[in-house]
């Protein structure tokens, strides 16, 4: 008499979490790695061992890394790679043509390595892991036996500075020379309001100021140019020479010929007598700004969200598909107040030339959300918003889960903040933050730490101060509720898990106890050594959040938290 | 005038006297009947009147036989052909089954095929040992070796139906082949075969060196090793995944004869595959899917010799065949 196989792994065809749940009650699956390297002449299927997927060969040539993920420390919009280190068994120097001196070394860099994990030969149940490029750096090398690719994930592709597109004589062949060279600017949202204690702060950039009959002669027009984007709106009614301090309304007869793209425009001298009185006529160093809105992106001109997504699809080369759906779910959040992205407005002017992903982290962090690279290989977002999270996650890990010894539990300390003051609205015309919002703190949490931890949080991209206030206040709830991070090793069961996903930890360990704890997967890897899945976790057993109330003494911080306005 | 009249018999065998002794060998493994005795076949051409000749050639099938060259490959390794039947899409060629990699497999697109081997030899092949290895046939499957020398089999010499045994399965020529082919063919049909396929990951066919009086001792040592990883959890249980199930095979020779052939002929063995090559070890070909392991050696035999005069010198050693390597 024999009930359900207890070996599924060997006739099974889908891998979802059913199917491991079942193994992993009976302690045993079948899990297997592959990757595939593309290279100049064709694409090398290689794994850990001789197999098929599907009816592709996979040959014996590498011992598979551990694998990371991460979705990059909080509060610190750095970029983090996910990084590949692989070697390529080599000893009959069968890869020699790839290598310094072969005939495809060159050509090797920039190409793509993909790790998939699935179930044994059923190539419908693999998925990719890993998606890389070879990188430049160093990304193939030699040893005696072996070749050794070092592969990044597409972040890597996204660190491509922006803007990139310099001024220069060609286009501009009386250019003054302090404008020469630098990068023309990207401008997304709306500079006509919100500008205190400026008249106007988007520099308007003189192109001809080399011009002899400009800068003396005839005087005829001074071209400016804004941007290197087309914008929505150019307010030629509110053009300001902006001199040693003092804003001069340019009138608005005097601007014209104004671009299409209304990202350029002239201004008339010796014309109007809006300069002290007298009529204008251009200085070298003369410095000129302008009120407008800049790049349409129909209703989601000013939608953070959305302003991130359009930087990586114009300058990353992004498209749609590389979008998870839930990008435009947060585009359209609205509510609660706090968490309302729909109504939160940004803004964005560029003239220095930026890492891409860096920047988009940073417009998205300050409406806590985070970018991951996800196991669909999509860019996908995580919403630090206390209202998204997941009371009771279906995926518990208990002790069985756990590998031995793994389970390491840290406070954060570095994101264990308990007074935060937030300053916001970068006026390019200063290059500086112009606004600060009040100071805000959490007195039961500084009482409970016995000392104050202040941090100021800048918000570049937002100028409206109650949104900002929303921002600092809910950053403030979460980081002094002094949350845990808990590292450990968990078993293949939870393979399918995911960065930002939550878990519900109920595991007994000595003196270790979370008993039905929410938990955050922040950092996620597979390590093929027992196909162990290295996690790090954000621990909420203090963080209270909407449906959740841990009840445990010592909550300070949460949803609810009470905060002080200084 | 010269009268003489010419018979030529058909392939006998004759049986000497065992040449080892107690405690060596003093019944040979698995077949104490017949003892360490020395099989030959006699091919007999008697000359009535005048003359007789006798070829004798030595030949058994109950001791060592290793293969370590695989004439099945041709000469360009790409010498299969399908007669009827083909492949299926993907890295399944028919000539996969041409390489040491057991899993690197032909796959057909259906249960009945005709699939021929072209030795790429004009004189052909002599085959006394064939093995077809990691295959999904199932018992009901009818598998036909053929042999000829017309590509096309106008006409079929030779022709046998294997003992069809699961995963691996042998065919031992009972007596030495005296005719040569180059054309080989398998007829196979398993249309109850539930996979829908037919797939074979190595065939390897042709003439093994084969130990003749002496042979291993009647211990064999079989493992299985499993491969797998596993993680020892908090919940004091571990929890695996599994890789691969392998066979590791050790025997002993005990007392070779250092003046006799089948020392030379196991060190050229030895020499030829070393610990990188794999070779087709088939202890007993009278049941040669018990222990025929096709894998590489462990390490390079250890021989220790007992000299006891010039013409005296007898070797002990213990040779470990690994499939996993």
């Amino acid at each position: 008499m024999s009930g359900k196989d207890r070996r599924l792994y060997l006739s099974a065809t889908v891998l979802d979490q059913d199917f491991l749940d079942w193994c992993h009650d009976n302690m045993e699956t079948q899990l297997e790695m592959v990757v595939e390297i593309e290279t100049p002449t064709g694409t090398i299927y290689a794994s850990d061992r001789n197999k098929y997927v599907g009816s592709t060969w996979y040959e014996a040539l590498v011992t598979f890394p551990t694998i990371n993920r991460t979705i990059g420390e909080w509060l610190a919009p750095d970029i983090q790679f996910s990084s590949l280190t692989i070697a390529l068994n080599n000893p009959t120097g069968r890869f020699n043509n790839f290598l310094p001196g072969g005939v495809n070394y060159d050509a090797f860099i920039g190409r793509s390595l993909v790790v998939k994990l699935g179930l044994a030969e059923q190539s419908a149940t693999y998925f990719p892991i890993f998606s890389g490029k070879i990188t430049d750096i160093a990304g193939v090398s030699r040893q005696i036996m072996s070749l050794t690719f070092i592969a990044r994930d597409k972040k890597d592709d996204l660190l491509v500075t922006f803007p990139n597109i310099n001024f220069n004589t060609t286009d501009y062949p009386n250019i003054e020379d302090g404008v020469l060279g630098k990068a023309i600017p990207v401008i997304y949202g709306d500079y006509t309001v919100n500008l205190a204690p400026d008249d106007a702060v988007i520099p308007c950039l003189v192109v001809n100021g080399n011009d002899p009959n400009v800068k003396g002669g005839t005087r005829t027009n001074i071209q400016l140019v804004i941007s290197v984007n087309a914008n929505r709106v150019f307010d030629d009614t509110n053009v300001y020479l902006f001199k040693s301090d003092v804003y001069y309304l340019v009138t608005p007869a005097d601007v014209g010929l104004v671009s299409v793209n209304k990202n350029a425009f002239q201004i008339q001298q010796n014309a109007g007598t809006w300069f002290d009185g007298a009529q204008y006529e251009y200085t070298q160093g003369d410095r000129f700004v302008c009120r407008m809105k800049g790049k349409d992106l129909g209703a989601y001109s000013e939608n953070p969200v959305w302003q991130a997504r359009d930087l990586l699809m114009t300058y990353g080369g992004l498209v749609s598909g590389d979008f998870d759906a839930n990008w435009v779910t947060y585009r359209d959040k609205a509510s609660p107040a706090q968490s309302a992205i729909s109504t939160i407005k940004s803004r964005i002017w560029e003239d220095d030339p930026k890492p891409l992903i860096t920047y988009v982290l940073s417009i998205l962090e300050q409406v806590r959300i985070e970018a991951f690279i996800d196991m669909d290989l999509q860019i996908k977002l995580s919403s630090l918003h206390f209202e998204d999270w997941i009371v009771s996650p279906t995926h518990t890990i208990t002790n069985f889960d756990v590998g031995e010894g793994s389970l390491e539990t840290k406070i954060d300390e570095k994101n264990n903040i308990n007074r935060i003051k937030g300053v916001f609205d970068l006026h390019p015309i200063r290059s500086e933050l112009a606004n600060t919002t009040a100071t805000f703190r959490n007195d039961a949490s500084i009482a409970q730490i016995q000392k104050t931890i202040s941090k100021q949080i800048t918000f570049p991209n937002l100028y409206i101060k109650s949104e900002v206030e929303l921002q600092v206040k809910e950053i403030l709830r979460l980081s002094s509720s002094i949350f845990e991070t808990v590292n450990v090793h968990l078993t293949w069961r939870s393979v399918l898990k995911d960065i930002g996903d939550f878990v519900l930890l109920d595991i007994r360990i000595g003196a270790t106890i979370f008993q039905n704890v929410p938990a955050m997967i922040r950092d996620f890897g597979y390590d093929p050594q027992g196909m162990r899945i290295p996690v790090s976790l954000w621990s909420f057993q203090l963080v209270p959040f909407p449906g959740y109330v841990p009840g445990y003494v010592g909550t300070v911080g949460g949803y609810a938290a009470s905060l002080t306005q200084e | 005038m010269l009268f003489s009249q010419v018979i030529k018999t058909s392939i006998s065998h004759s049986f000497s006297a065992a040449y080892l002794i107690d405690p060596y060998m003093s019944s040979s493994y698995g077949a104490s009947n017949i003892s360490a005795s020395l099989r030959s076949q006699v091919a007999k051409v008697i000359q009535k009147v005048l003359h007789s000749q006798v070829t004798r050639a030595l030949y058994n099938v109950n001791r060592l036989r290793i293969m370590k060259d695989f004439p099945s490959r041709g000469i360009t390794g790409a010498n299969w052909t399908y007669i009827t039947g083909a492949s299926i899409a993907g890295d399944f060629a028919i000539n996969n089954v041409n390489d040491d990699f057991v899993e690197h497999a032909m796959r057909t697109t259906g249960t009945t095929i005709t699939i021929q081997c072209d030795s790429e030899v004009s004189q052909g092949l002599f085959v006394d040992t064939f093995a077809m290895l990691a295959h999904n046939l199932t018992r009901s499957a009818v598998v036909t070796f053929a042999g000829s020398n017309s590509s096309v089999f106008a006409t079929i010499p030779f022709s046998v139906v294997l003992n069809t045994e699961l995963e691996n399965m042998y065919y031992i020529a009972p007596i030495l082949p005296n005719d040569s082919y180059r054309y080989w063919r398998l007829i196979i049909s398993d249309t109850t075969n539930t996979d829908g396929y037919i797939q074979i990951g190595t065939i390897i066919f042709g003439n093994a060196i084969i130990f003749s009086g002496e042979c291993i001792t009647d211990e064999v040592e079989k493992k299985k090793v499993h491969f797998k990883d596993g993680i020892r959890t908090e919940a004091f249980t571990t929890i695996s995944n599994n890789r691969a199930l392998k066979n590791i095979i050790t025997f002993n020779i005990r007392q070779l004869d250092f003046s006799k052939n089948n020392y030379g002929n196991l060190m050229e063995v030895v020499d030829t595959v070393r610990t990188s090559l794999k070779a087709l070890w088939i202890l007993d070909p009278r049941m040669p899917s018990r222990f025929a392991p096709f894998g590489k050696l462990t390490e390079m035999p250890v021989e220790k010799h007992n000299v006891l005069a010039v013409d005296a010198d007898y070797i002990d050693m213990t040779i470990t065949v690994d499939e996993s390597l």
